[in-house]
């Protein structure tokens, strides 16, 4: 019992670790402007990446309220 | 894999302290928003990793799972609604983003999000893990955004 319950849940952290580790990362560094990059090209890749993120949570709270 | 874990664990409370080497107000309002985004971001990553997990025990230990997944639902909710907040304020709006990310960390009680309960060690030790990320979030949003709860 104890090796089934293991073997189940063991893939799982390990495949979201890698991303938590990602996001820990994105939180420290963020996404910082680039040498040459002028202010309204950052921001609009900024507020693009923020677009992609909430879509993103948007799908993924989908599968968090679904009924399992 | 524990140590991946662990490191994950302690990274993610700690957003919020960049520097920003701009003195444009709108290049300011876009990191402080971004940084606001990548708390989202992080907090529904950690959600959903915990929500598997539920998954996985959830014909084990029924009794536990019945009394954490309404609390992952809610925090989910609350936290959509604040990344919504975090667009609506990008695109010019007038949502107070701020008080939608507190409100994440005062959805639920993080006493609640404890491990206690599930009778398999194995799986006890697991999910605590996957909560201490969670909880840590939570407590960095109040650290990073001005929370008092």
């Amino acid at each position: 019992m104890t090796a089934t319950l293991l073997a189940q849940l063991l893939p799982l952290l390990l495949e979201y670790t890698p991303q938590l580790i990602h996001d820990g990362v994105d939180l420290i560094h963020g996404n910082p402007q680039q040498p040459g990059e002028t202010d309204e090209a950052y921001i609009q890749r900024v507020y693009a990446s923020i677009d992609a993120d909430v879509a993103q949570i948007e799908q993924q709270d989908a599968d968090i309220q679904k009924a399992d | 894999m524990k140590k991946l874990l662990l490191l994950a664990i302690l990274l993610l409370p700690l957003g919020g302290c960049r520097h920003v080497n701009s003195s444009n107000p709108a290049v300011i309002t876009a990191v402080t928003l971004l940084d606001a985004d990548h708390t989202c971001k992080a907090l529904e990553d950690a959600l959903t990793a915990t929500d598997h997990v539920l998954d996985g025990i959830a014909t084990t230990e029924p009794d536990y799972y019945a009394q954490v997944k309404p609390l992952i639902q809610r925090i989910s909710t609350t936290n959509l609604a604040a990344a919504h907040a975090i667009q609506n304020a990008k695109n010019g709006g007038a949502a107070d983003w701020k008080a939608a990310l507190l409100n994440v960390a005062g959805s639920v009680d993080t006493q609640q999000l404890t491990a206690t309960g599930i009778k398999n060690s194995v799986s006890q030790k697991n999910t605590a893990a996957i909560l201490a990320s969670l909880v840590g979030l939570m407590k960095g949003i109040e650290t990073s955004f001005g929370g008092t709860k």
